[in-house]
């Protein structure tokens, strides 16, 4: 997962939250739901693909079209060597050098020898003329033989699959297959319910019972004589048993043969799902893939949009000392306020049910404030206001806490290590009041997080003294 | 986790009424094409080449120590043009990087040792990993994250890349800290 960040710090210290779903994630990776005022992790949110998008020329593309083209730009390339944007160079025909790119002349002078070599009745026609290459693996469409296009975007041709025929034939014969299990399906179901429907009948029927069952014994033979039809008649047209090649074209004095840099690689391979070349010079430019805009939505209450970071409190390990094993450690941690107005929030140690495998065991106690301290609301203008005046109106108890700063506040928190060695973990309940999420809901005046701390690494200084 | 605080020499940086902290040991060329637009950082050894190309810098950027920042150039039937740069806001760039790019968007990350390659587009809220390589012409699409050689999308980045970015490009300049030579010798002490 991606992290923005300088560089993961040395001591490893982060914070992590719980989802609803007992999974844990970075408060950035959650989502929180206004209407139920629960976090919630990226699986537990349903995804709504909004539009699709080419990485490259940024198009959008609705998803209709995009389903036509099979989730490809019909503008944007890429390289099948190295999966890099192929760009478009323009050569003047009547000239030796290429003019309107920025290759090294050397390699521009030897492709266009080999473009009058391969195609010297071009040279006539004073038009422009374009060809694909990769900016970084320098391999270019002349290498496979592609001819030059008269247009910049030109339509390069695609890769052709000789199995299509065959395919198609297979996905015929396997629908026909399917038709017929599911006719004989209906079949059973329909006699099944004639007879049950025969067993219950007293003798009296009524004008509609006698209708509906007539209706479904017509349906019924209407069925068999179909399925009759398909046994006998229609059958699936039988698409041929698949002949294998009795000694495999490829063998290893093949690949001595051709060299080992002629080729395809793994990865180059399975850029082409249905005819996986095994030579480079059979590899053709890739289409590029399309980018998809999703946007979350909570899974229960539909419509309801996710905004995270804008509503938790968010918890910083600001400031860590040599933690030392089963002794105090005091470790400053900030909460910050997103909220624009202010919160009142208590901090207390969980307590989890030792028999069940926890997400995220505690290898150290923690204890938080006992106190309920009050964060201020986020200010934007609070960034320019240096003065003091803010922070003395809270009283704060120096003991517990250590600095004020528009919404963020830094409190003292005692740990106590009570493992020798590894990581120090702890979690802690993170209550505050969600009254400015959600107005007039008295029932959802408190709401909790699950908030676990890495801490970073156990001093080793106890032991030498 | 809170970014420590980072000193500095006083006597090595130039601070401008706007809040650029620019360095002493870094190189603008054509100091006269380059425009801060305020609170950016630019560390030792830098190279910015004004001197080819106008360069623009937005509000609250991290320039990393030895990174340089070049114009990209195009060839032309008559010569070579050189186009500008730009660079948006809260834009942090790390150690020993290469930036030949056309235009960086605002709230973008990128990573030390990189090379971005020449007229490459990188849109808003992206991030470019340590390490990597961008080939000319490459466009990173926003809320991506590209890794490796050549760069390639290696996964998406969250909703809020824009605060976790203004938050990061601010704190890192509340942490980055004048002092005296003598009291710097000191602060290392402690440290060690």
């Amino acid at each position: 997962m991606a992290t923005i960040g300088i560089g993961p710090l040395a001591t490893g210290a982060h914070v992590l939250y719980s989802c609803s779903c007992k999974e844990l994630g970075e408060l950035e990776r959650m989502y929180f739901c206004r209407h139920c005022l629960k976090l919630r992790c990226i699986d537990c949110v349903s995804n709504e693909v909004e539009s699709f998008f080419c990485p490259t020329c940024l198009e959008s593309m609705p998803s209709a079209e995009a389903r036509q083209k099979r989730n490809r730009c019909s503008n944007c390339l890429e390289c099948p060597l190295c999966t890099n944007t192929l760009s478009v160079i323009a050569t003047a025909t009547d000239e030796p050098a290429t003019l309107d790119n920025d290759k090294e002349p050397e390699i521009e002078q030897k492709n266009d020898t080999d473009s009058k070599e391969n195609h010297p009745d071009k040279e006539d026609s004073e038009d422009k003329l374009y060809y694909l290459s990769c900016g970084f693996c320098r391999w270019t469409s002349r290498d496979i033989g592609l001819p030059d296009q008269q247009q910049s975007s030109g339509k390069w041709p695609e890769v052709e699959f000789q199995n299509a025929n065959k395919v198609n034939e297979l996905i015929e014969y396997y629908r026909g297959v399917e038709q017929l299990e599911r006719a004989e399906k209906d079949i059973k179901i329909h006699k099944r319910r004639r007879s049950t429907y025969m067993s219950i009948g007293t003798g009296k029927i009524s004008s509609f019972q006698r209708r509906s069952m007539h209706s479904r014994t017509s349906n019924a033979s209407a069925i068999s004589l179909g399925s009759f039809q398909i046994a006998t008649g229609q059958k699936p047209k039988d698409a041929g048993v698949s002949q294998s090649t009795e000694d495999p074209k490829r063998t290893s004095e093949d690949i001595l043969e051709v060299g080992s840099e002629q080729i395809t690689g793994l990865m180059q391979r399975l850029c082409f799902p249905s005819c996986q070349p095994s030579k480079v010079k059979d590899l053709m430019p890739i289409r590029k893939h399309l980018l998809a805009k999703k946007s979350q939505r909570c899974k229960i209450l539909i419509g309801m949009y996710f905004i995270n970071r804008q509503y938790t409190p968010r918890v910083i390990i600001t400031q860590v000392p040599d933690l030392l094993f089963n002794q105090e450690n005091k470790v400053t941690l900030t909460i910050i306020n997103p909220l624009d107005a202010s919160v009142k929030f208590i901090l207390s140690p969980l307590t989890l049910n030792e028999d069940k495998p926890v997400p995220f065991p505690q290898t150290a106690e923690i204890i938080p404030p006992e106190k309920e301290l009050i964060l201020s609301a986020k200010d934007d203008s609070a960034e320019f206001d240096y003065s003091e005046t803010a922070a003395s109106t809270f009283n704060d108890d120096p003991r517990i806490v250590l600095a004020r700063r528009a919404n963020r506040l830094s409190i003292y928190c005692r740990i106590i290590p009570k493992k020798a060695f590894g990581h120090v973990k702890c979690s802690v309940v993170l209550k505050y009041d969600g009254k400015s999420i959600k107005k007039g809901d008295a029932e959802a005046s408190w709401i909790e997080h699950h908030v676990h701390l890495n801490l970073g690494i156990v001093s080793t200084k106890h032991k030498q003294t | 986790m809170e970014l420590p605080d980072n000193y500095y020499f006083k006597a090595e940086y130039i601070e401008t009424a706007s809040g650029n902290k620019v360095s002493r040991y870094s190189v603008l060329c054509g100091s006269q094409n380059i425009i801060l637009n305020g609170k950016t950082i630019i560390q030792d050894d830098c190279i910015i080449r004004g001197d080819l190309a106008s360069v623009r810098i937005g509000r609250h950027c991290v320039i990393s120590q030895g990174t340089v920042i070049r114009p990209p150039f195009k060839k032309f039937s008559k010569g070579v043009a050189f186009f500008p740069l730009q660079v948006g806001d809260h834009v942090y760039v790390g150690k020993d990087t290469v930036i030949n790019a056309a235009q960086i968007g605002s709230y973008v990350h990128i990573g030390n040792n990189c090379v971005i390659g020449r007229r490459c587009i990188l849109k808003d809220c992206c991030s470019i990993a340590d390490d990597t390589v961008l080939p000319p012409e490459t466009v990173v699409p926003p809320f991506t994250y590209f890794a490796g050689s050549p760069g390639s999308l290696k996964s998406d980045l969250p909703e809020c890349t824009q605060e976790m970015m203004i938050d990061m490009t601010k704190s890192y300049y509340q942490h980055f800290i004048p002092i005296k030579e003598e009291k710097k010798q000191k602060k290392s002490k402690e440290s060690k």
